[in-house]
């Protein structure tokens, strides 16, 4: 992915606040331009607060990504967060991945 | 840190050519947060948001070695207090027991007003952080006003620690606040603006930014990841 390794490496020293945060910060400028860091900024910036959102509610996995990402959430420790238990993880069948994120939309 | 404009989240005079739908929303959540929403007063909000603020400026510190966070000398019960520290520092730790002794102390309604507020704050201060230009000071709190007590009537339990809105057009995220509606609007009108692009939207997933949807979706994957967000 084109400035893939900028992009990992400015998100994990904001949420960490991290010293390499400055450099972080100039690599993706260099890598994406001025628009490109500051629509970056913008969702590193508003996914600090999904996350919260999210933990806070207890809010269970939408069925979609319960679905598809049965298959990737225990390989990569997914399973072993705290908010894993607001989902009932034994609901997850594969093959019904795919609807997408918004079941109703349309309806 | 910011200039000394006047005006607050003046990016330009920081020299951030930020788009302004992302600033005028910024200052008009700043508004909102210094005046009475619809379970908390302005003077409360206000020091829900100093709280949570501090609280997250020392998350990379072990819970027992806060001793410098500032106390909130009468402004808020001590239970919001903890609601407010934890939900900023500490969120991925929360777990059913901790959520349902906040809502029976401070109640449903008021929990997710609480919530919204320190999230709200999170992500500005994250965007803030990110830009390399600080946190804006807090607004001065209005005093005037009192809480106009609302909430959805036809809020559902999903599962969630909260009721909400069911059925609901979007994900989960999308309605954890709905018990509240201003404190949806609060936060959600910058996930609008901060998350889809200038004419995007969150809830259409149209996307029209600078980045690629999948360099967006990285670099939100790589923040949800290492707030171990399981959502």
């Amino acid at each position: 992915m084109p400035a893939g390794e900028q992009i990992v490496g400015f998100g994990e020293a904001v949420v960490r606040g991290s010293e390499d945060l400055p450099a972080a910060r100039e690599a993706l400028r260099q890598a994406l331009g001025e628009a490109g860091f500051l629509e970056a900024c913008g969702i590193a910036g508003i996914f600090n607060g999904l996350v919260r959102n999210a933990d806070f509610s207890g809010i269970p996995l939408d069925d979609a990504a319960l679905h598809s990402s049965e298959d990737f959430r225990d390989k990569l420790g997914l399973n072993d967060f705290s908010g894993a238990k607001n989902s009932d993880l034994s609901r997850a069948d594969a093959s019904q991945a795919g609807e997408g994120l918004f079941p109703h939309k349309g309806q | 840190m910011p200039s000394s404009s006047s005006v607050p989240f003046d990016y330009s005079a920081d020299g951030f050519a930020v788009r302004d739908d992302v600033t005028s929303i910024h200052r008009v959540s700043w508004e909102k947060i210094a005046r009475a929403g619809s379970h908390w007063t302005g003077p409360q909000r206000v020091e829900i948001a100093r709280q949570a603020r501090a609280a997250r400026a020392a998350r990379n510190d072990p819970p027992w070695s806060r001793d410098a966070l500032p106390g909130a000398e009468g402004r808020l019960p001590e239970t919001a207090v903890e609601a407010a520290r934890t939900i900023g520092a500490d969120a991925h730790r929360i777990d059913r027991a901790w959520a349902e002794s906040m809502i029976e102390a401070l109640g449903d309604a008021a929990y997710v007003e609480l919530g919204s507020i320190v999230v709200t704050v999170s992500a500005l201060d994250a965007f803030g952080e990110a830009l390399g230009r600080g946190h804006e000071p807090l607004p001065d709190a209005i005093e005037d006003g009192t809480p106009d007590g609302a909430r959805l009537d036809a809020a559902t339990d999903i599962g969630a620690y909260i009721p909400m809105a069911d059925p609901f057009p979007g994900p989960n995220v999308g309605r954890a606040l709905s018990l509240v509606p201003e404190a949806n609007t609060l936060f959600f009108s910058n996930v609008m603006a901060m998350y889809g692009g200038p004419s995007g939207s969150f809830f259409d997933l149209k996307w029209d930014g600078p980045l690629s949807r999948p360099q967006a979706e990285l670099l939100a994957a790589r923040v949800s990841a290492l707030n171990e967000c399981f959502y």
